[in-house]
């Protein structure tokens, strides 16, 4: 046998019925396999309740200099300061739980995270200060403030 | 006229009964017949009485964000016997986490999970914790105060798992708050997936048991004795006084501590006092004095590290042969979730 016949890889020899169940089995575990990502697919909801991210908390003259306004069902407090308006979220950023506005602090009955007045971590888990959230004027003169619009802790809002 | 029924029975479903009374008899050894070591019957005898007891509730249940609530409460106030089932059902629920949670340290103190008793640990700690999840996603359902805040400090762990937490918040939430989808994807775990889970993992862990049989340990007192006794009848007779005794205590506690209903699900007010059941006290205490991600991997890996403890105990033994390693470290735990548990239990925040 010379070198270039010894060097030839020789094919497999492949009987129909070891093709057929080679085939089959493929077929069944990839159609298997599309069917599980379909179903994967399957619990995420294709539509969501629409939650509106805004809403009105009315005039800048409803809120005189040293008042605040717990607004329950947005879980939002807007507080108002000489140097202006500030809105924060009172959704603890531990575990999502409802923060008891008192006075000069919040505090979580979950975990007993406790906020200064400004909403900053004084004690326990949680990982970040209460969200501040963005507010603005409506042409009519109103407020509203945006919960899904979060501004840098401290930023407060001057309005006429 | 009974055998002439029994012999046209046969023939249609011919079984062996010699075969059956020779499969039961397995000899098991003499230590089994101590008390403790009736704690791996106890729980599956309890999930009978789940099943029973849930399939009756389920009667009358509606899992919706408006309907549930007041079902539970219906089920407590007006149905013929409704506050007595429901109490069962909780209390054999408490009974089985505590006899599940009894057995896997008489497991684990006694070494029994050592090879050829792997997978059989193994089952039994995904048993476990398939446990806790029928207990979480229980009381999840009443859509009490405990219940609505229990999903969403649920919801809000599993988001802040390191890659896959949205995808499982999601899963688990079925949409961005705890809503109509929650509910009925709790009630699916709870009364399908779950309890389908546990026969498949119980079926499995007895498969195992009998493969290598129960684990020989002895006292003192019969050391190389080598006794044995057939498990029918005897020791199914210990597991059915367990039974009978267990029923008798359900219903005292049943009627002693009926199964309360607390205030409505608030989405609107975290109460101020808000604490889970206390099988879960011990990772909301850690969750308090940690790190949310800190304890949310901590608490992934020791249920990781239980789940392989028998190959780590293999290793261990392999280059310390008589090490008693893994009962400190395994001390050690148990004792570190105890006070974790009490901690929370006696703290008021």
């Amino acid at each position: 046998m010379s070198e270039e016949e010894h060097c030839k890889i020789k094919p497999e020899e492949v009987t129909r019925r070891d093709f057929l169940k080679t085939a089959t089995m493929w077929t069944a575990a990839s159609s298997l396999g599309l069917a599980l990502l379909g179903s994967l697919k399957f619990p995420k909801p294709a539509l969501f309740p629409d939650i509106p991210k805004t809403f009105k908390i009315g005039k800048a003259s409803d809120f005189p200099v040293g008042t605040e306004k717990v607004f329950k069902e947005k879980s939002v407090v807007v507080q108002s300061h000489r140097d202006g308006l500030c809105a924060i979220s009172l959704i603890c950023t531990h575990l999502g739980c409802i923060v008891k506005a008192e006075r000069k602090k919040f505090d979580c009955p979950c975990h007993g995270t406790k906020f200064d007045d400004e909403g900053r971590v004084v004690y326990g888990p949680a990982p970040k200060p209460l969200e501040w959230l963005k507010i603005s004027q409506l042409p009519d003169g109103k407020l509203e403030v945006n919960i899904a619009k979060s501004v840098p802790l401290g930023t407060k809002f001057l309005f006429s | 006229m009974f055998d002439k029924l029994t012999k046209w029975v046969l023939e249609r479903a011919p079984v062996n009964t010699e075969e059956l009374k020779h499969l039961s008899a397995e000899p098991v050894p003499n230590h089994l017949k101590r008390w403790w070591w009736c704690l791996g019957g106890t729980p599956a005898y309890l999930f009978i009485v789940q099943v029973v007891t849930g399939i009756l509730l389920a009667f009358y249940y509606v899992p919706s964000f408006d309907h549930a609530y007041d079902s539970v409460r219906y089920i407590t106030e007006e149905v013929p016997f409704g506050w007595w089932l429901r109490s069962v059902h909780k209390w054999s629920s408490i009974f089985m986490i505590m006899s599940v949670v009894l057995h896997t340290l008489r497991v684990f103190f006694t070494g029994a999970y050592r090879a050829p008793r792997e997978f059989t640990w193994m089952t039994g700690t995904l048993l476990l914790g398939v446990t806790l999840m029928l207990g979480f996603t229980g009381y999840s359902l009443v859509f009490e105060q405990l219940s609505y805040w229990g999903a969403t400090v649920a919801g809000n762990m599993a988001q802040a798992v390191p890659v896959v937490g949205e995808l499982m918040a999601r899963m688990l939430i079925g949409g961005e708050k705890i809503a109509n989808n929650t509910l009925t994807r709790f009630y699916v775990l709870h009364a399908g997936v779950l309890p389908v889970a546990m026969v498949v993992l119980i079926f499995l862990h007895i498969v195992l048991i009998r493969v290598h049989g129960v684990s020989q340990f002895e006292f003192r007192d019969e050391k190389g004795t080598g006794k044995t006794f057939p498990f029918y009848p005897d020791h199914f007779y210990t597991e059915l006084i367990m039974g009978v005794s267990l029923t008798i205590l359900l219903t005292c506690f049943a009627i002693i501590f009926p199964a309360e209903l607390g205030e409505r699900a608030n989405p609107l007010v975290t109460p101020a006092h808000i604490k889970p059941e206390w099988y879960f006290f011990f990772t909301f205490r850690w969750l308090k004095i940690t790190g949310l991600t800190f304890a949310i991997i901590s608490t992934g890996f020791f249920f990781f590290l239980m789940f392989i403890w028998p190959f780590i105990d293999a290793l261990i033994r392999k280059f310390k042969p008589k090490s008693e390693i893994s009962v400190w470290i395994g001390a050690f735990a148990f004792i570190g979730i105890l006070i974790l548990t009490i901690w929370e239990a006696v703290a008021e925040h």
